[in-house]
């Protein structure tokens, strides 16, 4: 979905049409969920959140300016909801991640080759590795390269500058790579 | 290659992992989410005047075009109060962001021995038909330079209209579900973006 079509779509929301806003939620319910569900852990908590999400959105909507991106306003609003939640329900979903990640065999007996213990990395172990990074640096990756937004707007979503976004995602895959070289180490070694 | 940044082989393990985040599955949310948000919420009302100023301050493409003479006698009769009455006479002003001017992208891959090379993607429905890649000298790079909107795409080249192959230069590889590895990019701001990380 554009600019041009969300824009109207908003503007429809705001004259009384309040179907339009479905069109909206339909469109991003996916990403917002998979956002909350990366922060709690819980797919209840994450349906839960999702809709709080999406309320607070409707009520704030006339705040958001015509000329600014709506995923992104969406995202920030979303990612603060999640924060406020975990920081009340002291959800530490980050160090039962690490729990996991330690009991995951993660790589035995390797060739010690630059990019070798890449190959093991499946579709299971990657959200664990992901869950184990700082909120901020797995945010700015899955913005960048799952959501596939610019980085202007990973920094809109993140309340950062565009060079701060760019900073913070080459950091995260940094951060990523030296987590699973690390692992690798007692394997190694 | 799209023409941008040299790579440095030493992103060789960043480029993979970037490609694994973009390929990660994604949980299906429950199916009657829509219904229980749109159960909660009430239509707005707005004062009729806020809804005006509303639509002047919209960018123009988001104004439909049958109500585009309304929109200018709206401009013309209401813009001098838009000025005075909003709180940000930045964002009245300023052009609107998210602009989808197409851009000049130029594809590039280095393959001496094709006889033909063609680029194929999401941005042709990957017909290559008319997206011929060209080279100035016998063995020099096959290029092609393509008007792109700013968004996310995903791209291979077709050579000698058998061999399907991904940008061995591209940062993002995504495989597409039927055993071609694709590359991906994203245009950003009139440049490419995709080998940024």
């Amino acid at each position: 979905m554009d600019t041009t079509e969300e824009n109207r779509l908003i503007n429809a929301i705001l004259g009384g049409e309040v179907e339009s806003f479905a069109v909206l939620v339909r469109r991003y319910q996916r990403p917002i969920y998979n956002m909350m569900l990366r922060m709690t852990g819980h797919s209840e908590e994450a349906a839960d959140l999702t809709q709080e999400a999406f309320l607070k959105v409707y009520e704030n909507l006339e705040r958001f300016r015509p000329s600014g991106r709506f995923f992104p306003w969406l995202y920030t609003i979303g990612l603060n909801l999640a924060r406020d939640h975990l920081r009340r329900q002291k959800n530490a979903v980050e160090k039962t991640a690490e729990l996991q990640l330690d009991a995951c065999d993660l790589h035995q007996g390797q060739p010690d080759h630059d990019t070798a213990y890449l190959q093991h990395l499946d579709a299971e172990r990657l959200p664990l590795l992901m869950a184990a990074l700082p909120i901020d640096y797995r945010e700015a990756l899955i913005l960048r390269f799952h959501e596939g937004l610019t980085m202007r707007d990973v920094g809109l979503a993140l309340g950062i500058s565009t060079s701060g976004a760019k900073m913070r995602v080459q950091r995260g895959l940094q951060r990523l790579r030296d987590k699973l070289r690390l692992k690798r180490k007692p394997d190694g070694a | 290659m799209p023409e941008s940044k040299p790579k440095e082989t030493s992103h060789e393990d960043l480029k993979i992992l970037a490609g694994r985040i973009a390929r990660l599955p994604d949980a299906s949310p429950p199916p009657g989410l829509v219904d229980a948000i749109m159960g909660r919420i009430q239509p707005k009302k707005r004062p009729w005047w806020q809804n005006w100023l509303r639509r002047i301050q919209t960018p123009w493409a988001a104004i439909p075009l049958r109500a585009l003479p309304v929109a200018v006698a709206l401009l013309l009769l209401a813009g001098g109060a838009a000025l005075f009455f909003t709180s940000d006479r930045d964002a009245f002003l300023s052009p609107p962001s998210g602009s989808a001017v197409p851009q000049p992208i130029t594809f590039m891959l280095e393959s001496p021995t094709a006889r033909k090379v063609a680029v194929i993607g999401s941005f042709n429905h990957w017909n290559p038909e008319g997206y011929q890649m060209q080279r100035d000298t016998p063995e020099g790079p096959w290029r092609l330079q393509l008007e792109l909107s700013q968004g996310r795409y995903a791209y291979a080249f077709l050579i000698d209209d058998q061999w399907h192959v991904p940008d061995p230069h591209s940062l993002l590889q995504q495989d597409d579900g039927f055993g071609n590895l694709n590359s991906a990019l994203i245009v950003e701001n009139g440049k490419l973006d995709a080998n940024e990380i």
